[in-house]
């Protein structure tokens, strides 16, 4: 018998005994149970292993004799699947981290996209406003000049009460903007989004370009009202900005269309089943292959500084991603471009208490 | 003579440690993992002493190997200290 070797063969099963209650009772936040589990596992192969060499060197009758091979080469093992466990861990944790980053990011863009339009809405809600109080600005001069003819008054009179709908009306779109500021998503037809948006844009744009709308869907989406009129304004803000310069024409079509099982679906990775298109198409100058793949990309832009954060479209891809659709482009340099969206169809009703889209106010001057 | 058992540890102990050289980035985000890392080099270092105690030094390398089995141990043993919160870890 050696003496020191046994007294070190008994420390070395001792400090395993000792810590594998400890390990079994530790909760800490970076330690998986998978890794205690694995660690525990090597404490007690440890402790077996230690127990083979004490054996051998007091020269105690070894009933754990036939297995210390094996337990010697599982410890080598259990090793390898600790480290291997490790390393899982911690990409696991990466791979949270960097999902809660995109997250993150994500609503920092939507928050950025939201501001933008509150910017340009503000613009053009001062703008709108100061039409209209001038109009009725206006009236009144000519109602105290025309003081002593009372129909000449009255004319003037209903003018006022012209142009103060129009400012109600406009009041009551700002109010039904701000209203869907969160998220809520019901069934709605997708055609009445498109069909205000459409309206929106017609007083917003200039004359030089022609907007043409096709919107022959009946169907219904699972969606959010806000961020559905979100995307059909940024794209149609893009097309608009691609033919500001040239002048154009604008078509916005919507039409239901079935991806049928084994047909060729317009995107890879489509599943069968109805769907709404929503297609946007310009005839501005178009993209590059180089620039199509960045489209989607945030704070890519074509745009000159001030005039595009770049994020219009990344916003779209999200929203458009976040209700199960799919976005594609096809464009060619000077030709222009084509935006296509497909939305699943989730139903031919819409909600009772959808929100209704704001009857837009006549001859708005923008 | 060296045992084929003891051939079989020494070798899969050092393609551990190769996969470990290989992901030591990975480790460095690892609670503790100096005194995991540093408890497995003894282990192998451990390995290593049984196969050569049998072709020279026998007494030495004898000894050495068992010391090193026992601080690899310790090791463990410290780094379970260490996690449940006397340094540094934070129970949950």
């Amino acid at each position: 018998m050696n003496s020191p070797i046994a007294v070190i063969d008994t420390l070395f099963t001792l400090a395993a005994f000792i810590a594998l209650p400890i390990l079994l009772i530790l909760k800490h936040r970076k330690i998986s149970t998978d890794i205690k589990i694995l660690i525990s596992s090597l404490l007690l192969l440890n402790i077996l292993y230690g127990l083979c060499l004490l054996f051998e060197w007091t020269g105690v009758t070894n009933i754990l004799d036939p297995y210390e091979d094996l337990i010697g080469a599982l410890i080598p093992m259990m090793w390898a699947f600790i480290f291997y466990a490790i390393i899982q861990n911690i990409s696991g944790l990466e791979l949270k981290e960097s999902e809660w980053q995109k997250r993150l990011l994500e609503k920092q863009l939507l928050q950025t996209q939201k501001l933008e339009a509150l910017g340009t809405l503000a613009g053009g809600i001062a703008h709108d406003f100061n039409n209209i109080l001038s109009i009725i600005f206006g009236y009144i001069e000519l109602a105290q000049l025309d003081i002593t003819d009372p129909a000449q008054v009255r004319v003037d009179l209903s003018e006022m009460k012209n142009a103060a709908f129009r400012a109600r009306d406009l009041v009551n779109h700002i109010l039904a903007v701000s209203r869907r500021a969160e998220e809520k998503r019901q069934h709605i037809r997708l055609r009445d989004v498109v069909n205000e948006a459409i309206k929106l844009l017609k007083s917003t744009i200039p004359s030089t370009i022609t907007v043409t709308a096709h919107v022959d869907s009946e169907k219904i989406v699972f969606a959010d009202s806000s961020q559905m009129h979100q995307v059909i304004m940024n794209l149609c803000t893009n097309a608009y900005h691609a033919m500001k310069a040239s002048g154009g024409e604008l078509v916005v079509r919507l039409s239901d269309v079935e991806i049928r099982e084994g047909a060729v679906f317009p995107l890879p990775d489509m599943k069968p089943g109805p769907y709404i298109r929503l297609a946007v198409t310009d005839t501005g100058h178009g993209m590059d292959d180089e620039t199509m793949a960045k489209i989607f990309d945030p704070y890519f832009t074509t745009k000159g500084v001030g005039e595009g954060t770049g994020l219009g479209l990344s916003i779209v891809h999200g929203i458009v991603t976040r209700h199960d659709g799919y976005i594609h482009v096809e464009s060619r340099k000077d030709e222009g471009s084509s935006f296509y969206v497909y939305f699943p169809v989730a139903g031919m009703e819409p909600d009772k208490d959808a929100i209704e889209p704001v009857m837009h106010y006549p001859g708005a001057n923008t | 003579m060296i045992h084929e058992n003891e051939l079989v540890m020494l070798l899969l102990s050092l393609g551990v440690a190769v996969f470990i050289i290989l992901k030591r980035h990975k480790f460095r985000q690892f609670f503790g993992w100096k005194l995991l890392f540093t408890a497995f080099l003894f282990f192998t270092t451990g390995c290593i002493c049984t196969v050569l105690e049998t072709l020279f030094f026998n007494n030495l390398l004898n000894h050495l190997e068992h010391i090193c089995y026992l601080i690899n141990a310790l090791m463990i043993m410290m780094w379970c200290f260490r996690a449940i919160g006397v340094r540094g870890g934070k129970n949950e």
